[in-house]
């Protein structure tokens, strides 16, 4: 049901941006947006009429909250703090989006996955990305 | 002669020795993380993708092809022992080859799958060699309407093999296309679909939205529960198939090399077409036609066949026309042009070396898939007992430097983080994304030629219809969407597709 919704508001989302281009560069995205818009349409009339319905649930809100909190993690601190301690960081955090794991594993697999990578990335690959960064002393 | 001088460069270049390591690099990582329960190669290719910028094109390339058919073969070892398909292709695999390891015969079962496909490997090299070259001749007297056409039947056709609702499907590639538009306008060079955000400027990264879709929306999917439930890992005992086994093998290794060859070139998912058909068709002419589905040794070196042939033709569109039939043959049109080179027919003539050079090493790619996985198969089953507590945050943490490898900066770590989540939201809503890749990878393409071809006839759209070869294109474009629209159709790709799972 809520495919169209998400259509729906894609298009809508995009067409105010295609219009304020002038002619030229904004022409071919005009021309998709509204396509978008007639399919976003096709696909809520369709899950109105109830022929096609998508179940929507068992979402793992705990995997998805806790990736995206070790995406941003490894984002915001890859720069000042380096590769190992970010990497041991985001890691765990991703580690525990699995159900049933406790802090003691995540460490494990954090600490584990970080030497993985430091070798991988910094000895083998040689990656220029510091391995500890500025705020932690920043040698290498 | 021609044939042999372009022979001699590809083996030049492909046994030099610094490409044959990045070869054999390829083809171990893609078996080693294609083994991985519920890593498919596309995931495999995305996630493998940054490792290859550092490389010069051509080993880029070569390193790329061996993720994939590594990955494709790393797939067909999980289906076989844990009765968990890779990907969608070995899903086949599975119904006999897992009866197969159940009896104590995942050796065999292993070894003719490794030989299947080294044999259609060869096969299908020999095709690409054969066939490119005269492809590449007339796709050099297209012109933007043509390309135009072209770029249209190629989208259409991803409709006509994605498993859902063809709504949704070509919903997801109009967005992939407009996503596609973000950034600089290749004519007037003014920014578009930025949201004032100077970092969308230099357009959205291929392989951020492929990491993040594919590498972290896997992830995701995979932590729902019950997705993976473990099966009992069977266990080998002899790997060597016997003579009877060799025997059985040849007619359905020919039959679906033949089967492979030929739908791998459609655009689509041609390996995951080829390897149903090969299994279906093999059931009807197989004279032990009652054994299948209880380990006969046909099911598993037919599809197998099949799929490794669908695999290396789909290289055929993919090199000569610049037009990717699946989802790892476009990712490798995006590291092209992240190296610089403009996929199409011209790089046959501008690059022989990569042209050549990716060919051949095709084959010793697979010749060296069966040169690793008769050692290693003791391996690849330990690997495959690996815990996901500690699978999963490796690959997010894999993709996450893959990912920031390439820009240096922390901006495309949110586009890594919004099409993970935006990925598994889509695939939840029962939309694809393979069309939505192949939309944004073909986007600018599509766009560049229409203009251009609007910039010829003086804005008339006529051109596209009154080119013979333009409007055969785009009829052909109009039937398969037709075609795929049937109500009778669309109930068989229903069969075809339930089986699957």
């Amino acid at each position: 049901m809520a495919v169209g919704c998400i259509y729906g508001l894609t298009a809508w989302w995009s067409l105010p941006v295609g219009d304020s281009v002038n002619m030229g560069p904004g022409y071919f995205p005009i021309v998709l947006s509204m396509l978008l818009v007639l399919l976003g349409a096709a696909i809520a009339v369709r899950s109105v009429v109830g022929e096609y319905s998508v179940a929507f649930e068992g979402i793992p809100w705990r995997s998805i909250a806790m990736n995206t909190l070790a995406i941003l993690c490894f984002a915001s601190l890859i720069r000042p703090l380096g590769l190992f301690p970010t990497v041991m960081l985001t890691a765990s955090l991703s580690c525990l989006g699995s159900a049933n794991v406790s802090m003691t594993k995540a460490a494990i697999a954090g600490f584990s996955i970080a030497v993985l990578c430091t070798l991988i990335f910094s000895f083998i690959i040689g990656l220029p990305i510091a391995i500890v960064g500025p705020w932690l002393g920043g040698f290498i | 002669m021609e044939l042999l001088t372009h022979l001699a460069i590809g083996f030049a270049t492909a046994f030099s020795p610094s490409n044959l390591l990045y070869c054999f690099l390829g083809v171990l990582l893609g078996t080693v993380i294609g083994v991985l329960p519920g890593i498919g190669t596309a995931t495999t290719v995305a996630m493998l993708l940054p490792l290859t910028f550092q490389l010069e094109p051509t080993s880029s390339l070569i390193m790329l092809a061996g993720i994939y058919y590594g990955s494709q073969y790393g797939g067909s070892t999980t289906a076989i022992m844990v009765n968990l398909p890779g990907e969608a292709s070995s899903a086949v695999t599975t119904i006999d080859g897992y009866q197969m390891a159940r009896r104590g015969r995942a050796g065999p079962a292993l070894a003719v799958a490794a030989l299947g496909s080294f044999f259609a490997g060869t096969v299908a090299t020999l095709l690409v060699l054969t066939v490119a070259q005269p492809l590449t001749a007339i796709a050099l007297r297209f012109g933007p309407a043509e390309y135009f056409s072209l770029v249209t039947v190629g989208l259409v056709s991803s409709v006509a093999l994605a498993s859902g609702s063809i709504l949704n499907a070509l919903a997801m590639i109009c967005l992939g296309l407009l996503i596609s538009m973000t950034g600089t306008d290749i004519y007037t060079a003014m920014p578009r679909l930025t949201f004032g955000l100077p970092e969308l400027e230099g357009g959205i990264d291929v392989a951020a939205i492929a990491a993040g879709a594919f590498g972290i929306g896997e992830i995701i999917r995979n932590s729902e529960a019950g997705v993976i439930a473990r099966s009992t890992i069977a266990s080998v005992k002899s790997i060597w198939p016997s003579i009877e086994d060799l025997k059985r093998m040849v007619g359905p290794t020919v039959r679906g090399t033949t089967i492979g060859s030929f739908l791998g070139v459609l655009p689509g998912s041609g390996a995951l077409l080829s390897s149903f058909v090969a299994y279906n068709v093999e059931k009807k002419v197989s004279r032990n036609s009652a054994e299948f589905g209880k380990g006969a040794i046909e099911g598993v070196a037919a599809p197998e066949a099949a799929n490794n042939a669908g695999a290396q033709t789909s290289f055929i569109p993919m090199l000569s026309l610049g037009l990717p039939s699946n989802v790892v043959m476009a990712l490798m049109i995006g590291a092209m042009m992240m190296q610089g080179i403009t996929p199409g027919p011209n790089v046959a003539t501008t690059h022989p070396e990569l042209f050549w050079g990716v060919i051949v090493s095709m084959w010793i790619g697979n010749a060296m898939l069966v040169l690793l996985n008769f050692p290693l198969i003791g391996i690849w089953i330990k690997l495959l007992s690996t815990p996901s507590w500690i699978l999963y945050p490796a690959i997010v943490t894999f993709c996450c430097i893959g990912i920031y490898s390439l820009a240096n900066n922390s901006f495309i770590m949110y586009i890594l983080l919004v099409s993970g989540v935006g990925g598994y939201i889509l695939v939840k809503l029962g939309c694809e994304l393979p069309p939505f890749i192949l939309g944004f990878i073909l986007g600018p393409m599509l766009e560049e030629h229409f203009r251009r071809a609007m910039s010829l006839s003086g804005g008339d759209p006529m051109i596209l219809v009154t080119r013979p070869i333009s409007a055969a294109l785009l009829a052909v474009a109009v039937v398969a969407l037709i075609v795929v629209s049937l109500p009778a159709i669309s109930r068989k790709r229903k069969e075809v597709f339930v089986e699957e799972d």
